[in-house]
């Protein structure tokens, strides 16, 4: 019998699901959220999010010139970033590594993971191996659904706002956004230092 | 066991304990004497995906035969039956569930409709359906 074969490979959703070596059948999102704030350090989140949304953008600011006709003859663009915006359930991350701590799989670890507290200005390290742009630069964490870590990643991002929603007859969610400054170099006499 | 199973077999352990007439479940295979009450699985849609977790819709119905060749007496059977339902999932806390069940814990209740009469020659039926955001184990 012949076979067909028909369709396209394209992304989808926001996470495949694992099953092999680096297991995430549930397909998170491991985050980490550090302070820094007092020169070392200080893990305040340690867990995994079901995302539904992972949308990353990427902006600048801009200058025009003009001439004496109004017409544009020059165009900076400056300040170029990253703006990440990350909405999803927070699990419980029955695992030892967990920051809230705590291995039990229970409501009670969820509300304490939800409940965890940190705040903008914090450091959002972020463990996706399929999207190297928001994947941690820097040692990417893991959580009970999504044991392997891979580097490689492009991610270094700054909290800049966060909400945390409970609402009547839904999961609670978290939204997160998080920023990264780019050093572009367009090649020639540019660099990363200009 | 499924989560068809589990569940229909949590919420009549629940209701067994409330009402003193038989209560089945809708996969039951069992012959319905009446009056009695159902309690039927009636579909399910996991959210988030992957998690587990389900978004179960339940009807509950509750049966008499009423009329002429019924049993005296069987109308206010009938309406004692259902005000105790009416009670155990409408007015009472159905999260209780959560504190004898291991094996199905209820998040919250989403919506709950009813209850809607049926007639069918001298069968009455009352329906409360209701939908809630659930998984299978003890949490």
């Amino acid at each position: 019998m012949a076979k067909f074969t028909k369709g396209t490979p394209i992304t989808f959703g926001t996470h495949t699901p694992v099953t092999a070596g680096s297991a995430n059948p549930k397909g998170v999102v491991s985050l980490e959220i550090i302070d820094d704030s007092s020169g070392s350090d200080t893990t305040l989140f340690r867990g995994e999010m079901y995302a539904s949304e992972i949308r990353l953008s990427y902006e600048a600011d801009t200058n025009q010139s003009t001439n004496g006709d109004g017409e544009v003859v020059s165009h900076c663009t400056y300040n170029q970033r990253k703006v990440l915006n990350l909405t999803g359930v927070i699990l419980s991350n029955a695992v030892a590594n967990s920051v809230p701590s705590g291995t039990d799989a229970t409501i009670d670890k969820a509300n304490s993971m939800f409940a965890a507290h940190y705040y903008a200005g914090c450091r959002l390290k972020i463990n996706h191996h399929e999207w190297s742009e928001i994947n941690a630069r820097d040692t990417p964490p893991t959580s009970e659904n999504n044991i392997g870590s891979q580097s490689g990643g492009l991610g270094d991002f700054t909290i800049t706002s966060a909400e945390k929603t409970r609402s009547s007859a839904s999961y609670a969610e978290w939204s997160i956004s998080a920023i990264e400054y780019l050093n572009v170099v367009h090649g020639g006499a540019d660099t990363t230092t200009n | 066991m499924s989560y068809r199973s589990q569940a229909e077999e949590t919420i009549k352990d629940y209701l067994e304990a409330l009402v003193s007439v038989p209560v089945y479940t809708g996969t039951s295979d069992q012959v319905k004497e009446m009056p009695c009450v159902v309690v039927a699985f009636t579909g399910g849609t996991e959210n988030p995906p992957r998690t587990g977790n389900m978004d179960l819709s339940v009807e509950i119905s509750i049966s008499s035969e009423i009329g002429e060749e019924a049993q005296p007496g069987a109308m206010a059977t009938h309406n004692e039956i259902v005000d105790a339902i009416e009670e155990a999932i409408i007015y009472a806390d159905l999260m209780a569930i959560n504190q004898t069940s291991t094996d199905l814990h209820i998040f919250g209740i989403n919506e709950i409709s009813g209850i809607e009469r049926d007639t069918d020659g001298s069968i009455l039926t009352e329906r409360i359906s209701f939908s809630m955001a659930a998984a299978l184990g003890d949490f």
